[in-house]
């Protein structure tokens, strides 16, 4: 990594405020409270909250996360599914029953 | 087959063909963000930020079919707040998953108590009470007035999530906003896209089946109250 000089570092405007580059190489984004967050700073860059560690890897939580996603999907849709087959034959059911119930009543009005 | 069958497995087929690009696109075409947002666990947003769009949007038919409702209750009206509020908890749960793993990395933290974050668990609390109040307290009018004045009420709290990290700021982006940076390649601007059409398509398809639900519970209260009037009791 060449040396970083304090004329060397600067805020690359392609990767937005608050994370330093040297000659084009991302360094990484300076570590900051929250509460030192200024809004401009806030709106194109991630800034890591106090007491954060970061030792988890990248592909592990984005297919965590899509993985957690499409099951939260599919076993809402499964559920659905399920409730719809049973309250169709519920309606099947009760519409027979009371057809059949209602039938004498109607004959013996007419 | 009926029409509205018809447009219902057409809907599902390009929901899951958009989904299956979508998916294709995000691996294997956009490009991987800077390290700062997350590097490759940047890519959630792909999903996370169209998935709060799912949210509100659900959130908006749970508005209006709750305030109809109020104004002139019908089967109808219930049925399309209920289903508003349930796909709202479900995209909501779907933010709630997602935007903390892709936190995990970007600021080192699941979670933090930022006023997006904040009022966002909040409206999916709201709505998670809608859904658990009419599950629990049975289906009676005054069931469902009070259930769709905490549809009307969760809805409200949605322009302030939005607004919230404009007025109180905190740690949450605001890269697509006004005064963000914006997407640095195209190809992210087309990812985003299509995650916003595929959870557009996601919600029409998943409001339509949860209404249609809804309405067949509506139609299987009103024979066993005609059941009940015949004088069957037994095997109900």
């Amino acid at each position: 990594m060449p040396h970083a000089t304090t004329s060397a570092l600067h805020n690359d405007p392609g990767l937005g405020p608050g994370v330093l580059a040297v000659h084009g190489h991302v360094l990484a984004a300076p570590v900051a409270a929250p509460t030192a967050t200024v809004e401009s700073q806030r709106s194109t860059a991630f800034v890591p909250v106090q007491g954060g560690h970061d030792t988890t890897s990248a592909n592990t939580l984005l297919v965590a996360a899509y993985i957690v996603m499409w099951a939260l999907l599919l076993a809402f849709i499964f559920l659905g599914w399920r409730r719809q087959q049973a309250l169709e034959s519920r309606v099947g059911d009760l519409e027979r029953a009371v057809g059949d119930a209602e039938k004498p009543m109607e004959d013996a009005g007419s | 087959m009926k029409r509205s069958k018809v447009v219902f497995h057409a809907l599902l087929a390009a929901t899951a063909a958009v989904f299956f690009y979508l998916i294709y696109y995000i691996v294997l075409v956009t490009p991987q963000a800077q390290l700062a947002a997350g590097g490759l666990a940047q890519k959630i947003f792909y999903f996370h930020v169209p998935a709060a769009y799912g949210m509100y949007l659900s959130g908006v038919v749970c508005f209006i079919a709750s305030a109809a409702y109020l104004v002139r209750a019908t089967d109808g009206r219930n049925a399309w707040a209920k289903a508003g509020a349930e796909v709202a908890v479900v995209f909501g749960l779907m933010v709630m998953t997602s935007g903390p793993l892709w936190a995990k990395k970007a600021w080192g933290v699941y979670w933090t108590w930022d006023p997006r974050l904040t009022t966002s668990l909040l409206s999916v609390l709201i709505y998670v009470a809608v859904v658990v109040m009419r599950a629990f307290s049975g289906d009676g009018d005054a069931e469902r007035k009070f259930a769709a004045a905490l549809g009307v009420l969760g809805t409200v709290n949605l322009p302030i999530i939005h607004y919230s990290v404009r007025k109180w700021g905190g740690n949450h982006p605001t890269v697509i906003t006004k005064g963000g940076g914006g997407l640095g390649d195209p190809r992210m601007y087309t990812a985003l896209g299509l995650g916003f059409l595929a959870m557009t398509l996601l919600a029409a398809l998943l409001l339509w089946s949860r209404a249609r639900l809804a309405l067949l519970g509506s139609r299987v209260s009103r024979l066993e109250e005609r059941a009940i009037a015949t004088g069957l009791t037994e095997d109900l």
